[in-house]
């Protein structure tokens, strides 16, 4: 059975409407009720304050009301978080840690531009060894001056 | 949920649409403006995306850590910050009231507003919570990461405080 003294406590907290208390004591508080004046008493003084708070809480939802943009609010509060969720993330700590701590400058891989200049380097880069590979030797005396000559122009001496 | 753990953008825009307002009324009313409270919610909704793998359904409901990662938040910004003045439009007169009862309404609320600023943020997020909002002490508990007892103490606290603030106000009137 709920005590006088725990039902005052109770409604210090919890104010003069039932519905707001712990569901568990609702039906001793009840109970309570039915039998004790002051209990009642009780819940008809905490009701002049839970007055009080619920009209200060009309009075900010009649502030906002009037300014017109609690329906705004939630579309730029969706358009933001869309913007802000559809960048990349930012590196993890974890699995991807040491790349986090050690290597940040690796983060402008992620950027496609940065992407599309690592491949051009790349292929630069494989095309030099390639060719250098190629080359059997250094080119002899002879050979560098036949490259050098001009080329006869066989069409003119038809 | 998973949709939105799984990166499902269109997943995560429909839990936005479906709490935002519930996390823009909470941070309006423990942080000074406006503004702010939209940022803040923002900031903490991002936070909940960017950590959506990492939540634990056996550990709690959705919404419960959601809304904690808000009123925390919020609690962590009003705590960095010193109350503000009251906006400008605050005590706009009502015009369906004579001008006596307008004036009379609006001090009222001047003191209500001034006795709910003046709370400590946790008093204040409990009061928002369960009055305000209509949670269970239960449920406000688990999103401030407290326990039910810690959350009837500081509703009491809260109530003694505001009753001290309004009872000058109301024995003006009386008298």
């Amino acid at each position: 059975m709920l005590t006088l003294k725990r039902f005052r406590e109770l409604a210090e907290s919890y104010g003069g409407s039932l519905r707001r208390w712990p569901e568990e004591l609702r039906g001793e508080a009840q109970d309570l009720l039915q039998v004790s004046a002051d209990a009642r008493a009780v819940l008809d003084l905490a009701r002049a304050l839970d007055l009080d708070i619920e009209n200060a809480g009309a009075v900010d939802d009649a502030r906002r009301r009037r300014s017109g943009d609690e329906n705004t609010a939630l579309a730029r509060l969706r358009a933001g978080v869309a913007a802000r969720i559809a960048a990349p993330l930012p590196l993890r700590h974890g699995a991807g840690s040491r790349l986090a701590d050690g290597h940040r400058w690796l983060r402008i891989l992620r950027l496609p531009i940065a992407r599309m200049a690592a491949a051009c380097a790349c292929a630069v880069a494989v095309g030099l060894v390639t060719g250098s590979l190629s080359v059997s030797g250094p080119a002899s005396d002879g050979a560098l001056t036949a490259l050098l000559q001009p080329a006869p122009l066989h069409f003119l001496a038809d | 949920m998973s949709w939105s753990a799984g990166g499902d953008r269109r997943a995560f825009d429909e839990i936005v649409t479906r709490h935002g307002p519930f996390a823009l009324r909470v941070a309006a009313r423990l942080l000074p403006d406006a503004a702010l409270a939209e940022d803040v919610v923002q900031e903490a909704l991002v936070q909940v995306w960017s950590a959506a793998r990492r939540f634990d359904p056996q550990r709690g409901r959705f919404t419960t850590w959601l809304y904690r990662v808000v009123v925390n938040r919020c609690i962590s910004e009003r705590r960095r910050r010193q109350p503000g003045p009251l906006p400008e439009d605050f005590d706009a007169a009502d015009c369906a009231a004579g001008p006596y009862e307008a004036v009379e309404v609006n001090e009222r609320h001047a003191v209500l507003a001034a006795a709910l600023e003046a709370l400590p943020v946790h008093q204040r997020a409990a009061v928002t919570l369960v009055y305000d909002e209509g949670l269970s002490g239960a449920e406000a508990a688990r999103i401030l990461g407290l326990s039910a007892k810690a959350v009837e103490r500081l509703l009491a606290r809260a109530r003694q405080s505001l009753r001290d603030r309004l009872e000058p106000e109301r024995a003006r009137k009386e008298s």
